[in-house]
């Protein structure tokens, strides 16, 4: 039983007969080349010799004894031109890419100039559990106390390890990859457990970023201010455009705190903010956003139909203004949105219809010194009034 | 036939193409060109259909060439194997004034083969091919391990990089030394 293989091996012909078995079971040649290599060793030929043999017996040109010696020098991925290993490369994405770097090291040079591109990268962390998605692959780890289930593509393994240890064993590799582009990036912590103010322990993704890298948009949600700085600053400034910052409504978070990511060159050169209902800026807070093309935030609760008109002034003096939302709570009947028309028009607005509440006014404004005008307009939606301004040509 | 023959006043060879205006003028008759291979098996090809290779159509629309002059200079391409330029030639006719699929399925599966229709594909400049053979390339690198990768593709490790440079430094080392003796014995 064990000469089998030797005695195949010793063969010329039994071995390409072995070969010809192989075509006939139409598998994929790789698979082929496999069993090929388990039933008579892996040393019995060499991959390019079997692949020789196997398309010349898939072509139905089946003489064992064709003469090789004149056949040009097969050629290697090395012999290929870098423009056109570039765009094989381009075709794979940057987990397929991982395993051609690790081939050569001219081929990792050549991979690593070559962005990895993400489309998105969501990550969310429960003290259940701890879940990603990395365009459309789900990965998920459960947690069990000490140990952990790890699942990907359906298959799930178990491990005696730290759920969270666990998940960032395979999620820091991705953000070490060099060039690494993110289109959209989700980082949101989901922690409903909130004893007195204090959210529970819980190890955060502070290891998770080393190395700084692209990112277009990104939703950091959950997360404390602190927390919300570390993840920007490995975000390239100017290239990131749009941030979205939430606290998961059960924060307090103060607008002090707030100052710092102001500060951060990743906030200063973005071109879109969203930030949650959970922090309310002032009126004098909006300078902050003079660089925005689009904002959304709240406003501190109750503010006066005079700073609703300041608002206007300040925001008509930002150059590259599009749009924004900002809203506020009120915590009176209703809101006088009358008063606001008044100042706004300079006119005195008839005593309310009772039938027709006045909950909505818009208002076209012209930007001083400019022949384009802002749209205004403000709704009231029950202890809530939204403010919408639209630039127009 | 060439337009110039026809006495047309376009300078361009006739296009086989469903554009409107041709659909509603006069039949031009189509215009061929010849290419050969390494193994000079000469292809005769429409002006349409070569038009997928952005060299060939540089070539051919700067020469105006009656069909006999066509004919008579065949368009050499000694670099590219005779079966390789007739897997070119057929997919050139087969998308002729066609908008081309997204994807190609009927690329050959030998990496040889395939390897040898790159390299032919990005000489000729037909950019929709070459997206598919590399597209096909990758096909054959995905799922593999590094070691599957290196077997297929015949890669060096590291370290035989490393011996390989260091075995051609010391023979260029020894054949420098040669030399040098040589020109040495020369001068005496």
């Amino acid at each position: 039983m064990e000469n089998i293989p030797e005695f195949l091996k010793n063969n010329d012909h039994y071995l390409k007969s072995c070969i010809l078995y192989e075509v006939a079971l139409k598998k994929p040649i790789f698979d082929s080349y496999r069993s090929f290599c388990d039933a008579v060793g892996h040393d019995a030929m060499e991959y390019r010799d079997f692949e020789f043999w196997y398309y010349r017996f898939s072509q139905g040109e089946l003489d064992l004894d064709y003469d090789r010696s004149m056949d040009p020098v097969p050629k290697t991925l090395m012999d290929m031109p870098v423009n056109l290993m570039r765009k094989i490369t381009e075709n794979l994405n940057p987990f397929e890419r991982s395993s051609l770097r690790s081939t050569n090291r001219s081929i990792k040079d050549l991979t690593d100039s070559l962005p990895s591109v993400f489309e998105r990268i969501n990550i969310t962390t429960r003290a259940e559990k701890m879940e990603w998605d990395l365009n459309d692959m789900r990965f998920e780890c459960n947690n069990y106390g000490t140990s952990c289930s790890f699942s990907k593509s359906k298959v799930t393994k178990n491990y005696e390890e730290c759920y969270m240890k666990k998940s960032l064993e395979y999620l820091t590799p991705v953000f070490k990859m060099p060039n690494l582009h993110v289109n959209s990036l989700c980082l949101y912590k989901d922690e409903k457990d909130v004893l007195f103010g204090q959210r529970r322990k819980m190890t955060d993704l502070d290891d998770l970023l080393s190395i700084p890298f692209h990112v277009k948009e990104v939703d950091i949600d959950g997360y404390d201010v602190k927390r919300v700085i570390h993840f920007l600053s490995y975000m390239t400034p100017g290239h990131l455009e749009s941030i979205y910052i939430g606290f998961n409504r059960c924060l307090n978070i103060e607008r002090e705190n707030f100052e710092a990511i102001f500060e951060t060159d990743q906030f200063k050169q973005a071109k879109e903010v969203n930030i949650d209902i959970d922090v309310k800026f002032s009126v004098e807070d909006l300078v902050n956003f003079s660089h925005l093309k689009r904002f959304n935030c709240s406003l501190e609760s109750d503010i006066e139909p005079e700073d609703i008109l300041r608002i206007l002034d300040i925001v008509s003096t930002f150059e590259e203004f599009e749009s924004c939302q900002m809203s506020f709570n009120y915590h009176m009947h209703r809101y006088p949105i009358e008063d606001v028309a008044e100042k706004m028009l300079n006119v005195e607005i008839p005593e309310e219809n009772p039938e027709e509440p006045f909950n909505m006014f818009t208002h076209r404004f012209q930007i001083p010194q400019s022949n384009k005008h802002l749209h205004f307009a403000i709704e009231d939606e029950g202890h809530r009034c939204f403010i919408n301004i639209n630039k127009i040509q | 036939m060439s337009s110039t023959e026809q006495g047309t006043s376009s300078a361009a060879p006739a296009e086989p193409t469903t554009a409107p205006e041709s659909a509603a003028a006069p039949e031009v008759p189509e215009s061929f060109y010849y290419v050969h291979g390494k193994d000079k098996v000469v292809h005769k090809v429409s002006a349409g259909a070569l038009q997928h290779s952005a060299l060939i159509h540089g070539m051919i629309s700067n020469l105006g060439y009656t069909e006999e002059q066509a004919k008579a200079n065949p368009f050499p391409f000694e670099n590219i194997d005779g079966d390789i330029l007739q897997m070119v030639v057929d997919w050139c006719n087969q998308h002729k004034g066609k908008p081309t699929p997204p994807e190609d399925t009927n690329l050959p599966k030998q990496k040889e083969k395939l390897f040898d229709l790159v390299l032919a594909v990005n000489y000729l400049e037909i950019k929709e091919l070459l997206t598919y053979c590399c597209k096909q390339v990758a096909m054959m690198v995905k799922g593999k391990s590094p070691e599957e990768i290196r077997e297929i593709w015949m890669i060096p490790t590291d370290a035989e990089d490393e011996a390989a440079e260091k075995e051609a430094k010391k023979r260029a080392g020894k054949e420098a030394a040669g030399e040098t003796a040589a020109a040495a014995g020369d001068a005496k």
